[in-house]
């Protein structure tokens, strides 16, 4: 009941300016009568936010990258909240389903969505995906994990110069698997196949388990995964690269595209979004708590082990951040046929 | 470490504690119609946190054996799958439970469910490192032929007339293809909504599918929804054994059947129960009771579907590769707890895998006096609840299960409509059974369909991807033999009808 | 039952073949705006279908069969749990998850009710209802976190 009516008095202001606009005599009286309340309101919503549990809904199935990541979240939020969050469920078309809805739920801040890039920018560009990228209100951007070009370890390709020779001269044979059509995976694929001026055959599957079966079974030549793939599948794999400016701590002996000499970093990016109405202070503490999580150091090493690798753009970021990565994903959306 | 060291481990009062109030959360859980297995044991992946590695895993085990069990209570007792697992034991189970065997069905599902455990789980500690190379050999094209082979069976399903079934089969496979194809990126038939983005729920379908049409019919009558058992509602113990000994070919064949299927990644428990419930009416003479409540029938399913457990976790532990979604939240828990999987896992004697397995074997005995004990009161419950409260309750849970299933309200609406169309279909001789494995078939069928059309593409051969691997002629053959027979028996039958 | 030896065509089997051929017309249809990889399966599976309802049009219409057991029972009571279901589940994002459920489960109790109700019979059912709606509901809502939505009133 204390969360509502401070969520309530944390609207206000907004309400204001509505009022301003249509009945200009009204407003001052209201705003006199509102001002104590309209005063008070910033502060308690600060201190009183959260107060209860945060529903912290994957638009993914369970034990994909998403969930694990914001498994590794939970103790921490108890930590730097001192509150608890219930991980909740929502799959269905790759994300969509779940970002169309984000804007109806409840704006009170104790309901919060992971998002996905480049998925939120590439599928509202497809017809009948319900949302736009900028319905979304992101507050955080926390982790990604870096594109990786993968091959089984009996592979007859043991560098990424090997794998390039051959597909430069037998163009489109190579064959190179991953997650879904025009995801991350396939934005990876194009973008390096531009960058190294070869042609491969991408190869969409239905989930991770799905291309690391077809990956270790040789029915696929390579996959585009990232470093948690990698590290997931142990030794059975072998690392060709990573589109990482640095290498990833965890897998020391997989070199960045960079070293190699082509100029690619990228992957998927996860943060938490928030429906586009709630209190703009609510969006701030929330984005600060996923800050103060981000930079325990406990929270980075376990992050790390698993193949993730940290970023930490917040609220204040978020505008000039979402514009250049949009820009970034221009090219790659128009060699996969999408209209940006 | 010895296995002995191993064993005693999994046998700490600690880590039987956990087995019997998984095996008891799961079986609670799993008959809940929406409630799945890997719900349940999403839930309670948090808790395991707390507790050390082995013990946790042995509750996530306990509670994945006990939902796949569980799923049989409700499809027994109320003609609904509780789980995708379930679909085939409602075939046979539910008309047993309306003629009044509904305790020798629960019974016997409970003792096949664990011998098919035990055997999926011995599997695992066994031969998992050879068998998860076997699911390797599966790519796009085998998943194909697979699925090909499995829509082949719907001509061994079927009582009512082969045409309508196949009519209905295909109406399940379009249904599947609403929304957008995560394969080859289309948005289809969603008629410009997002509502219909995500497509149909198979959860929310088979509750709509299976459950509605029976709620309709029973406020329709009077009639009390299961006839009161003749035996006064004990475990018919004896009976149950008679079954299994008649039928001990059968629980051979189903548990290894479950076990294969088990262990390649995506097929999972349904189709596992599917295959061997094919199986064994097509091993069995005509007559024989078939779709009236043969209790082989359930001897197959619960069997194979419970064989799935250890078999999927093959994949999980040796490859890294989930064998079912459940699998996925039990690996992504074992990657929290930073264990890695692998085939080092085997050959190091990794004392925690080795912990859990034995645990997951003492779990499965665990499930026999639970099972035992909980069928007992389900069925008791069941049968003495008036209609004026069975009805409503059940309609509670459809409306909550399928709501629960991706928190979303338009599986709910997607759920009663599918029951009204179910009940027609149904009314009218259209069976829904091969509606739902249209609709469970479809995804496997069309990306490995796809997939082994772009690669043969691009290795230059299509007739030798779809072809020229000794695994796809295997399959071929056998989809080749099920049609044949189904057109011998087709002809036997026309002539005694007609 | 003297029906049960009557031999008759099966004329709403006939009727629904002709819908689901229609369902195969709009899928054709629809499939020309897909991508070529991605209309291969729905046309496939369309010319079949429409290939099996005909078949079956034309052999229920040349072979009638024996012809079954009639419906039983209330058809007006069916009718009505249909649309008590199909109210709740669009009403209840919008309305409220445990008001509406109270109401539907009250009209699914009236409809699942025959003989007559009294004193004890109406006070047994109540406590019932209220056992089992309030066991679910907080069995979802606290147990599982399942974010069962309250709407306009609750």
């Amino acid at each position: 009941m204390e969360c509502h009516i401070t969520t309530e008095a944390a609207q206000l202001p907004r309400r204001l300016r509505a009022a301003h606009r249509t009945w200009p005599h009204l407003a001052g009286a209201v705003a006199l009568a509102a001002a104590c309340v309209g005063w008070v309101a910033p502060a308690t919503a600060q201190s009183k936010f959260p107060d209860h549990t945060i529903n912290y809904i994957i638009p993914f199935a369970p034990g994909g990258e998403s969930d694990i990541a914001a498994r590794l979240q939970e103790p921490f939020f108890k930590k730097y909240a001192g509150v608890t969050v219930a991980i909740q469920y929502r799959t269905g078309a790759g994300g969509a389903t779940a970002w169309a809805q984000l804007n109806n739920m409840e704006n009170t801040g104790y309901t919060i969505m992971g998002t996905n890039l480049p998925h939120i920018v590439l599928q509202p560009m497809q017809k009948g995906s319900g949302y736009d990228t900028d319905d979304l209100q992101n507050v955080y951007w926390f982790q990604y994990t870096p594109d990786a070009l993968i091959v089984p370890a009996a592979s007859p390709y043991k560098t990424l110069k090997e794998l390039v020779d051959y597909a430069k001269k037998n163009p489109a044979k190579l064959t190179v698997g991953g997650t879904g059509t025009a995801s991350g995976n396939q934005v990876a694929q194009v973008r390096f196949d531009k960058i190294a001026g070869i042609k491969t055959t991408y190869v969409p599957f239905k989930g991770t388990g799905a291309v690391n079966t077809a990956l270790l079974g040789h029915h696929v030549d390579a996959s585009w995964g990232y470093t948690t793939v990698r590290l997931g599948l142990g030794d059975q794999v072998r690392c060709l690269a990573v589109a990482m400016p640095a290498r990833h701590p965890a897998i020391p002996d997989c070199p960045t595209f960079k070293e190699l000499g082509y100029d690619m970093i990228g992957g998927v990016y996860r943060g938490v979004a928030v429906p586009k109405t709630t209190p703009k202070d609510i969006q701030e503490r929330l984005s600060t708590i996923l800050g103060q999580i981000n930079k325990d150091p406990e929270f980075i090493k376990q992050m790390e082990k698993a193949g993730f690798s940290m970023v930490d753009v917040d609220l204040a970021g978020m505008t000039a951040f979402m514009a250049k990565m949009k820009k970034e994903l221009v090219p790659a959306a128009q060699s996969l046929g999408l209209k940006p | 470490m010895t296995p002995v060291d191993f064993l005693l481990g999994a046998l700490s009062v600690n880590n039987l504690l956990l087995s019997l109030l998984g095996v008891a959360a799961g079986i609670v859980i799993g008959a809940l119609p929406g409630l799945t297995a890997t719900m349940a044991v999403a839930v309670l992946v948090p808790f395991t946190f707390g507790m050390n590695a082995a013990s946790g895993l042995i509750m996530l085990g306990a509670i994945y054996m006990g939902a796949i069990y569980g799923g049989s209570y409700s499809a027994i007792l109320l003609n609904t799958p509780g789980t995708p697992s379930a679909i085939a034991t409602t075939f046979e189970g539910y008309p047993m439970a309306k003629r009044g065997d509904g305790d020798l069905a629960l019974t016997l599902a409970c003792l096949v469910s664990v011998f098919g455990g035990l055997f999926g789980a011995f599997a695992l500690l066994l031969i998992a490192p050879p068998m998860a190379q076997f699911a390797l050999r599966f790519g796009p094209v085998e998943y194909f032929w697979f699925a090909v082979f499995g829509l082949t069976l719907i001509a061994s399903l079927g009582e009512e007339s082969m045409l309508k079934s196949l009519i209905g089969c295909c109406l399940g496979l379009l249904l599947a293809m609403i929304g957008l194809a995560e394969v080859g990126g289309d948005v289809r038939f969603t008629g410009g909504t997002s509502l219909l983005l995500g497509g149909i729920d198979i959860v929310a379908a088979l509750i709509g599918l299976y459950c509605v049409p029976v709620l309709i019919d029973l406020v329709a009558t009077p009639k009390p929804h299961l006839e009161t058992s003749k035996h006064g509602a004990g475990f018919r113990l004896h009976d149950a054994m008679g079954v299994i000994l008649r039928g001990k070919f059968n629980l051979m064949r189903s548990s290894v059947i479950g076990t294969i299927v088990g262990i390649l990644p995506g097929a999972g428990g349904s189709i596992a129960a599917i295959v061997a419930y094919a199986e064994a009416k097509r091993g069995a003479k005509e007559g024989d009771g078939w779709g009236h409540g043969n209790p082989q029938g359930i001897v197959a399913t619960e069997s194979a579907n419970n064989a799935t457990v250890g078999g999927g976790l093959i994949p999980t532990l040796v490859l890294g590769i989930p064998g079912t979604p459940v699998d996925a939240v039990i690996l992504g828990a074992l990657l929290v707890q930073g264990i890695r999987v692998g085939p080092s896992l085997f050959s190091e004697q990794s004392s925690v895998s080795y912990v859990f397995m034995y645990g997951l074997i003492i779990a499965t005995l665990i499930m026999l006096p639970v099972g035992l004990l909980l069928g007992r009161y389900a069925f008791k419950l069941i049968i003495s609840i008036p209609k004026e409260v069975l009805t409503p309750a059940v309609a509670f849970m459809t409306i909550l299960g399928s709501f629960a299933i991706n928190n979303d309200a338009n599986n709910v609406v997607q759920m009663v409509l599918l029951g009204g169309i179910g009940w027609v279909l149904g009314r009218f001789g259209f069976s829904v059974t091969p509606v739902v494995l249209g609709i469970i078939l479809e995804s496997i069928a069309e990306s490995g369909f796809v997939q082994a059309y772009i690669i043969g593409g691009a290795r230059g051969s299509l007739a030798g991807e779809f072809l020229g691997n000794p695994i796809s002629m295997v399959i071929i053959g056998l989809i080749i033999l099920s049609v044949v027979y189904a057109t011998i028996r087709g002809r036997k039958r026309g002539s005694v009808n007609g | 039952m003297p029906a049960a030896e009557q031999v008759k065509r099966d004329v709403p089997g006939i009727v629904i073949s002709a819908i689901v051929f229609g369902i195969g017309v709009l899928v054709l249809v629809e499939a020309q705006e897909f991508s070529p990889m991605g209309s291969i399966f729905p046309r496939t599976v369309a010319a079949i279908m429409m290939v099996f309802c005909a078949a079956y049009m034309i052999v229920a219409w040349r072979r009638p069969q024996p012809a079954g057991v009639g419906e039983q029972g209330s058809s007006l009571r069916r009718v009505g749990l249909f649309a008590v279901m199909l109210l709740w589940s669009i009403a209840f994002s919008t309305v409220g998850f445990l008001t509406t459920s109270v109401i539907a489960y009250a009209a699914i109790t009236l409809l699942a009710t025959y003989g007559r109700w009294t004193a004890s019979r109406v006070a047994s059912r109540l406590v019932a209802g209220i056992a089992i709606l309030a066991l679910f509901y907080l069995l979802f809502k606290v147990a599982l976190h399942v974010p069962l939505p309250s709407g306009w009133l609750l």
